[in-house]
């Protein structure tokens, strides 16, 4: 308090302004730091704590508007809770607990019928020509594995042939967060030996592959691309890493992925994209898209909760899969958002996301949200007899997206798609969403923001982590409750969508696919259409029916055969 | 009104050594009171009015740090208004349910087959209490024996029922033409040697929160006093497939807390001062006072086990989406469950068959098997008791250590069990005020909460609107805390298939409502001025049989049960 200035004029430096004087004892006492306390109207006892005016003041960020009775009545309520909160935060809550609910899919009152079981068939096709190092590099899953069976490289020797160039190429990537080297290397011999005694685990039998560093591998850092966990090991082998190392995949790397799932930037550096250095990968599957997109690796996993997997596939120029919600078991991934995280396998076509796809996807009692369902493909399948819909704004992007579009159009309708427009269904908030995934995200690493260990996070501005997170803490759980109720209606209205039509088509950054179908738990498949030679590239994402991975693959394929736009490599790479 | 805008008043508190913060608490708390007239709009979210909200939040900022905040809460009140452009009746769940499996346990399912309960002789009742308080089985014979018909025994529990009513306060509305309109349908059937089941021709009565057309679904509460919803609760229609007769609407305490509806208080049969306990008040009463043989009730956090306390009468709080919730009102979609109350555990057995198992149209209703043995071996059951009723003493214990050496000497096996009570289970009663509020969103934000019928602090208008200060955050961690109380209780449930507890002992009610165990309570005594005392039965999931068998074998070994209240006999 300055020198010389006392309460009584304090009160008159109020009165001269206007101020009730009622009003200006209250402030004194406030700023005075007293125990103003309010009058509780039914005791008359007063109460420590919690104002009147305090409330008054939190309705206008909560958006809710209460008069003084009203007030009054509830302030024993909120002391109350803030001794429940209090309470509550003195629990220990391991990283792997999830809420006690869960997200499902599929609408109330509808049942939808599960795709075809089977097995996934793609092309057999032969040892590829391999004259460069980028010719090994930018070689597909199939390739790879004609190229092992055919006895010309052992399993080692692609290993560590893959490790030489990815660590030649990421220092202008940014790409790799770790090596796997000594576990990629035992691996590679393990299934040489196996090899040489004719068992083959299958067609992912030697290939190597990265993960996106929110998968724990023990014996190595799990970072989630932040310096808080840059030297951070996890004890659990995630379920999707278990399921390639049983399907003989090579884990070579971890990958970047912009701290804590946002973004392109981790502890490293900016991950980069292939097809123009200068830029960012986009995120937060950042190292995945950027690894493949480089030819350096077939495959990588990554994951999307909102376009972290259709945003840096297509600026980097490569295929991804965003499965339907609950298909791949995301034990012993970091958790952004309960409700919504989906992993999935990033590749340079739709085969090798299927291939991919069938081994990690299933059940897993460890993931509450885990909803096991067939999945077959079939490359030869004709396209006749699949609804393609055409969502309106294929037609609202730039003449360069729409002069890339339509020759995919004219490919599919020559294999026989029927092809029609959809009506997307009237608006729903897009911020349901915003509020569902601020209010998980932020309850997810509640521990940082209230231990204050947020300062640490690299991006301190105002749209990353940090200041998103204690933002999230001032909406209310009445309306992240609403949004949820508001998410029951979008499910309906976009499952009326697929009454009409098997799949659309929509441009991959557009609020049908990285916002309304996240929220409603929708598979989508990104693939390239083309670019320039230098900068982010176009890409177009085909959303299926809930389950319908297949059918969203099958077009992706479809497209592929027609066109070599997907073979393209980044000159910097190739 | 003022002559200085805000940045002049700082000015000058600045000029003659007023600290900043006291200036600006001064024009915040001014303008908050709109002490300074209209000349100042109230502007877009201030770091003062954030200052509040953290206090109220329990979170406590920088200053830096509040400032950054400003646009991002902007954002967040245009998307909480765009929330509100969305028509949402309580009718449209979240898009997140609840579900009682804890992540990788495997679930136990029982293999009994069927229900059979204790054979009955068929002796026709001589009063009309008699009538009154027969049991289901009871009726069943007679109906069959042909001694009453269906009709009949409609006329006589409508015409019971009325007379009960004017002193108990229990009945929203009777649903004459429809129960006698069902039971002329029913005894040509019977005539025709076809009968549904055991509950062929059985009255009973819904809590009025059941949808049933052609009459209102009030909820408790003035506000749907004359609402009428065009669509039958799941529970209804099965009950209907059955055979039962619904006879009339039950009363709720309004929006489900407590016994006061629109019509007044629901009073207890055994004393008619006091009110029945809620919210499945006149369900509860009807039982009590033999009345009706079977209510449906609900329970979210006690609605079952308390009024089944105060009126002294037994039911079945099954294990979390046993029973489709389609076409009954919402208060906490993770939270509440309809069940059965009746006189005996044999009854709720008979009813817990009929209406259990998937729906379509509640996708946490889930497929689960469920059968009833009555001669089920006692000692194939793993019987826990709370620790209070290990160390003898307690609210409630008393009651139920004679209840306890009854069913060892019949040959069940006790053994005490550690209950967990590490984590703050009360803390997350804010579920329930949180999911509530949401639910009755347009009721708080239209002020409808002032025409509710209970005003007081603890009731849903004042606790309403305090649940919109619950952050979603906290809501989420309470969420996974529930979780770790749901891993715990499963750990307990593995060394034993049942728990016999005081109704409220310690966490026990919060914490299996929270879990979705399911319940069977039941009287055990009587104490002074008639008072009655019961116990709970806890089970594991999906063990209400092994709950029930422990009831019904009480029940064999006594006859608490079947004392009836005097205003009533």
């Amino acid at each position: 308090m300055a020198a010389g200035l006392d309460r009584r004029t304090f009160l008159g430096l109020c009165a001269g302004v206007g101020i009730p004087l009622a009003t200006a004892e209250r402030s004194w006492a406030l700023a005075a730091g007293e125990n103003l306390g309010s009058v509780n109207r039914i005791s008359g006892e007063t109460l420590a704590g919690i104002t009147r005016e305090q409330v008054a003041a939190a309705e206008k960020v909560l958006g809710v508007s209460y008069d003084n009775a009203d007030r009054d009545q509830m302030l024993p309520h909120l002391e109350e809770a803030l001794k429940a909160y209090a309470e509550l935060r003195e629990v220990p809550i391991p990283e792997s607990v999830a809420p006690a609910f869960r997200f499902d899919p599929v609408p109330v009152g509808e049942t939808v019928v599960p795709p075809p079981a089977g097995f996934v068939q793609v092309r057999e096709l032969p040892p590829p020509s391999i004259v460069s190092d980028a010719d090994l590099g930018f070689a597909s899953i199939a390739e790879l594995g004609a190229l092992l069976r055919s006895g010309r490289m052992t399993v080692r020797q692609l290993t560590e042939a893959t490790i030489a160039r990815l660590e030649r190429c990421d220092p202008s990537l940014y790409a790799v967060v770790t090596v796997t080297r000594e576990r990629a290397l035992q691996q590679a011999d393990q299934l040489d030996a196996e090899a040489s005694t004719g068992e083959w685990r299958g067609p992912l039998h030697g290939i190597p592959w990265g993960a996106k560093d929110l998968l724990a591998v023990p014996g190595y850092p799990t970072t989630w691309g932040s310096p808080l966990y840059r030297n951070r090991v996890l004890p659990e082998t995630a379920r999707a890493v278990e399921l390639l190392d049983a399907a003989g995949a090579v884990l070579v790397a971890k990958l970047s992925l912009g701290e804590l799932a946002y973004g392109d930037l981790w502890y490293g550096g900016r991950t980069r994209n292939p097809w123009n250095p200068a830029q960012g990968a986009m995120g937060s599957s950042a190292g995945s898209a950027a690894a493949v997109s480089a030819g350096l690796l077939p495959f990588a996993m990554g994951s999307e909760t909102l376009g972290s997997i259709l945003g840096p596939c297509t600026r980097c120029g490569i295929s991804g899969l965003r499965p339907t919600y609950g298909r791949i078991s995301r034990f012993g991934a970091m958790s952004l958002a309960w409700t919504l995280d989906k992993l999935g396998p990033i590749a340079r076509t739709a085969e090798d996301l299927a291939v991919v796809f069938a081994a990690v996807q299933g059940e897993d009692a460890r993931d509450p949200s885990s909803h096991p369902m067939p999945f077959a493909f079939d490359h030869a399948r004709p396209l006749s007899g699949i609804r393609i819909g055409l969502h309106p704004d294929l037609a609202t992007g730039d003449a360069d997206e729409r002069r890339l579009i339509a020759p995919v159009l004219a490919a599919l309708r020559s294999q026989g798609a029927e092809l029609q427009p959809i009506e997307w269904p009237e608006r729903i908030p897009a911020v349901a969403m915003d509020i569902i995934m601020r209010v998980e995200s932020a309850a997810a690493f509640e521990e940082l923001t209230t231990r204050d260990r947020d300062d640490e996070f690299l991006d301190q501005s105002v749209d990353a982590r940090p200041n998103v997170f204690r933002a999230a803490h001032f909406i209310p759980a009445v309306q992240y409750v609403q949004a949820n109720r508001v998410r029951t209606v979008t499910k309906h209205r976009v499952h009326g969508v697929f009454q009409q039509v098997d799949v659309f088509l929509v441009p991959p950054m557009t609020e049908a696919a990285l916002v309304t179908t996240n929220l409603t738990g929708h598979p989508a498949v990104t693939i390239p259409i083309g670019g320039p030679q230098e900068g982010p590239q176009r890409g177009i994402a085909i959303v299926g029916a809930l389950w319908r991975e297949d059918l969203a693959l099958r077009v992706a394929h479809a497209w592929q055969m027609a066109s070599q736009v997907h073979r393209r490599r980044p000159p910097a790479f190739s | 009104m003022s002559a200085l805008d805000r940045r002049q008043f700082l000015a000058l508190g600045t000029a003659l050594g007023l600290p900043a913060i006291l200036a600006e608490r001064a024009w915040a708390v001014a303008e908050g009171e709109g002490a300074l007239g209209d000349v100042h709009r109230i502007a877009a979210i201030t770091a003062e009015q954030v200052a509040g909200a953290e206090a109220i939040a329990g979170l406590s900022l920088t200053a830096a740090e509040r400032e950054m905040l400003l646009p991002n809460l902007e954002r967040g009140l245009r998307a909480f208004t765009a929330i509100r452009g969305v028509p949402l009746p309580n009718s449209v769940a979240p898009a997140i349910a609840f579900s009682p499996l804890v992540p990788g346990r495997t679930v136990e399912t029982l293999d009994t087959v069927g229900v059979t309960v204790s054979p009955v002789a068929v002796s026709a009742p001589v009063t009309d209490a008699d009538w009154g308080f027969a049991t289901i089985a009871e009726l069943g014979a007679l109906l069959r024996a042909g001694r009453v018909t269906v009709r009949e025994l409609t006329e006589r529990t409508l015409r019971r029922l009325e007379v009960a009513d004017t002193k108990l306060l229990m009945v929203t509305h009777v649903l004459r033409e429809r129960a006698l309109a069902q039971a002329d349908v029913l005894d040509a059937e019977a005539r025709a040697g076809r009968w549904r089941g055991p509950l062929h021709g059985i009255p009973w009565g819904a809590k009025d929160l059941l949808s049933v057309p052609g009459a209102p679904t009030t909820w408790g509460s003035p506000l749907y006093a004359d609402r009428v919803i065009e669509e039958t609760a799941t529970v209804v229609e099965r009950l209907d497939a059955a055979g039962a007769v619904l006879i009339a609407k039950m009363t709720l305490g309004e929006f489900a807390m407590g016994d006061v509806w629109y019509g007044g208080m629901t009073r207890s049969p055994w004393n008619l001062e006091r009110g029945s306990s809620g919210s499945s008040a006149g369900s509860a009463a009807a039982v009590a006072a033999g009345v009706l043989p079977f209510a449906i009730g609900s329970e979210t956090l006690g609605s079952i086990v308390s009024p089944c306390t105060r009126c002294g009468v037994s039911g079945l709080r099954p294990t979390s989406g046993r029973v489709s919730r389609h076409g009954a009102m919402a208060l906490s979609w993770t939270m509440d469950k309809l069940g059965p109350i009746a006189r005996t555990a044999d009854d709720l057995a008979v009813v817990f068959a009929a209406i259990h198992g998937n729906d379509l149209r509640d996708p946490t209703a889930q497929a689960m098997p469920f059968g009833f043995d009555h001669d089920r071996p006692l000692d194939t059951i793993r019987v826990g008791i709370h620790p209070t009723l290990v160390r003898g003493e307690g609210n409630g214990v008393a009651a139920i250590l004679p209840v306890l050496e009854s069913l060892r000497a019949r040959g069940a096996e006790l053994r005490p069990v550690e209950w967990p009570d590490d984590l703050p289970a009360s803390s997350l009663n804010l579920i329930i005020s949180v999911e509530g509020a949401a639910a009755f969103d347009a009721v708080t934000r239209e002020n409808l909460d002032d025409q509710m019928v209970q005003q007081t602090p603890g009731a849903w208008p004042n606790a309403f609107r305090a649940a919109r200060f619950v952050p979603a955050v906290e809501y989420l961690q309470a969420n996974r805390v529930r979780a770790l109380v749901m891993e715990r209780l499963d750990d307990l449930f593995r060394d034993v298939d049942v728990v016999i507890t005081p109704p409220f002992a310690g966490n026990v009610l919060i914490s299996t409502n929270l879990s979705g165990h399911p319940a069977v309570v039941c009287p055990v005594a009587f104490g002074e001025n008639d008072v009655p005392a019961t116990m709970t039965v806890i089970g594991g999931l999906w063990k209400e049989e092994l709950a029930l068998r422990v009831v019904a074998e009480w029940q064999r070994a006594s006859d608490v049960h079947l004392r009836r209240p005097p205003a009533f006999s």
